[in-house]
């Protein structure tokens, strides 16, 4: 109890920028701008919910994209209004031509049904690690996008299913924003969080601390699953259209670009990522289109913004392999500083140097 | 001229541990370890032969033999690191189910690593909580070591918040005993725990390794090359010799032993 408590007060901060971030945008922002802070929160979300896997349990997904599309297809198929239903996905098996739910209920089975395929590949990838793991999450990638393209009666294959209600505001992607940390870091600060990272360090050691490896893993898996399809939602709700291309590389390599520049192994480190990363998306972006600077006409540069990502994964790994944030979290970050403050006061050397030094 | 002889000498006020038994009932619940015919081959050829081997509870046994003889082999058999091709591990007086390093260490067998396996980027505190969580979920009316008593006993409080990575050789090492007591195991298995250590931090060891025993009541089986060290901490000896148990016995005895002073010197220079 006592860890969930300081759990709860360690996502004070971070959920604090989240409400800051949405006041300037509500009372400053033009359109356009609340639209780019509505996708940095959805992917903020997004990116959190593949840190709460990646950062715990050192595995390295390619596939948590496939549940933010089945999120969002999930939701689209149960609801675009039956009329265009008729029309789109005529033929939907299962009798989903005909179901319709409104929203809630609608993001409540999305996220239980993303939640149910996970299952079905966690009991596999909770039993591989290393590269074995690594690469089944990669197949997982390969076949939803593949399921999205073929299964045509259902997904309407490579084109669009569109008429999803656009209901979801910047406030919806902020709260989910805020969920998402909750949930991230309380499963990071629980024991199992605990035990599970130090798996991801040495497996026979924790293993040999009786840590029970692939229930953890799997748990980690299960939830981390839910808070992408999260993301998935919001971003089927806000476009109010979806298509296979959404889910498939580009918001893979954009998202880990995020979580491995912030530091996989920190929650805090997903933040700073997800707005360095967005920051920098929304620049190479407005490069991209050949813009006018002082006056000068800039030629387009097509590509900038996956040339971007991909320099931004190479240099955090040449540069700094734990990404900004390494280990920690804004709070250590803040008592170490607090800490070094007191010594420097009393005059007392810090517990790191004697240690070093002896 | 016994060459052993040298290497160790026992304080003059031990008198050696209250009781010694030759044999050990694998359901007497004194015995923190039974160990019956334990064996293990790897490609035809026998790593570990029918090797027995028992740990009273408070005891602190000491396994030694020369590179080869089979002892870090045996470690990993009893931990769960590697499955027996046959024999019975009791703990407790209860035989210990499943083979897993898991299952052994909520079974109550808790080991340290001949290489150092810390969570480097834990702090020391969080190294040991890891294992104490394992305890608290066991269920099994075992006492959960409090860790501020681990960390005092190991003299690591002032280092409790740091990264384990960052300390010293010989505080890794101890960290990695404190980690195992989080445990709350009925025997800790310390796989050359005074590798690397100076004369100084070993007999500070030797006495960590004491308190251990006489705080929490476990067994203790200690490997270790350094035979001084081995002779002053422990109560019983067991030597090894190419996967089988040669001899065994009171220190006192092991190092006047002759096929002792053979494997490890050879049969010339016992002559």
């Amino acid at each position: 109890m006592n860890r969930l408590r300081q759990s709860l007060i360690n996502s004070l901060f971070p959920a604090l920028l989240v409400l800051v971030c949405i006041t300037v945008v509500h009372f400053f922002a033009e359109p356009f701008q609340v639209r780019v802070a509505y996708v940095f929160f959805m992917n903020l979300t997004i990116a959190i919910g593949l840190q709460i896997f990646m950062g715990n349990t050192g595995i390295v997904s390619f596939g948590h994209i496939s549940f933010m599309g089945i999120g969002s297809y999930a939701v689209a198929i149960l609801t675009i209004p039956l009329a265009m239903k008729r029309i789109l996905i005529p033929d939907a098996p299962f009798g989903l031509a005909y179901v319709h739910l409104s929203i809630f209920p609608a993001c409540v089975v999305a996220i239980a049904f993303t939640v149910l395929i996970a299952t079905l590949f966690g009991f596999v990838l909770k039993r591989l690690t290393g590269n074995a793991a690594e690469i089944l999450t990669l197949a997982l990638l390969v076949i939803t996008h593949v399921v999205f393209i073929a299964w045509i009666d259902l997904f309407r294959g490579p084109r669009a299913l569109y008429g999803i209600p656009i209901v979801s505001t910047l406030y919806w992607a902020g709260a989910a924003a805020i969920v998402a940390i909750v949930i991230a870091k309380a499963f990071r600060d629980s024991e199992g969080g605990l035990q599970l990272r130090a798996s991801s360090e040495n497996l026979l050691a924790a293993r040999a601390m009786g840590v029970p490896v692939e229930k953890l893993r799997f748990r980690a898996w299960i939830l981390s699953s839910g808070v992408v399809a999260m993301g998935g939602i919001l971003h089927a709700t806000f476009l109010g259209t979806v298509g296979p291309n959404s889910y498939y590389f580009d918001q893979t390599f954009l998202i880990m670009a995020m979580v491995i520049l912030g530091g996989m192994r920190s929650v805090s480190g997903a933040i700073i990522g997800t707005a360095l990363v967005a920051a920098g998306s929304e620049l190479a972006r407005t490069l991209e289109n050949g813009p006018v600077i002082f006056g000068e006409k800039l030629p387009t540069m097509f590509g900038l913004t996956g040339f971007f990502l991909g320099a931004v994964i190479v240099l955090s790994m040449i540069l700094r392999r734990d990404g900004i944030m390494g280990d920690d979290e804004f709070e250590d970050v803040f008592h170490r500083w607090m800490r070094r403050r007191k010594e420097e006061n009393s005059g007392k050397p810090s517990a790191v140097s004697t240690s070093s030094a002896s | 001229m016994n060459a052993l002889a040298d290497l160790a000498e026992r304080p003059t006020d031990w008198a050696g541990p209250a009781s010694v038994s030759s044999k050990a009932e694998a359901g007497d619940e004194s015995e923190a370890i039974v160990i019956e015919g334990l064996s293990k081959k790897f490609g035809g050829v026998y790593a570990v032969q029918n090797v027995s081997l028992h740990c009273r509870v408070g005891e602190v046994v000491g396994l030694i033999g020369p590179n080869g003889a089979g002892k870090t082999t045996l470690m990993n058999l009893i931990s769960g690191v590697l499955t027996p091709d046959s024999g019975t591990v009791h703990l407790s007086g209860k035989q210990l189910s499943g083979g897993s390093p898991e299952s052994c260490a909520r079974g109550g067998i808790a080991r340290t690593f001949q290489n150092i396996r810390l969570f480097k980027r834990l702090t020391v505190r969080q190294n040991i909580e890891v294992a104490q969580v394992t305890s608290k979920n066991n269920r099994d009316g075992r006492k959960v070591h409090d860790i501020d008593e681990i960390l005092s006993l190991l003299d690591l409080h002032s280092m409790a918040e740091l990264k384990a990575g960052t300390l010293p050789y010989g505080h890794q090492r101890r960290v990695e005993i404190a980690r195992a007591l989080a445990l709350s195991p009925h025997v800790v298995l310390l796989d050359e725990p005074a590798a690397g250590m100076n004369e100084q931090e070993s007999k500070v060891l030797i006495g960590s390794v004491q308190a251990i025993r006489d705080r929490f009541g476990c067994g203790v089986i200690v490997i270790d090359h350094d035979l001084r060290f081995i002779m002053e901490v422990s109560e019983r000896i067991y030597v090894m010799h190419l996967g089988e148990v040669i001899v065994s016995g009171l220190p006192h005895d092991v190092r006047h032993d002759e096929r002792v002073i053979e494997v490890y010197l050879g049969r010339k220079a016992s002559k």
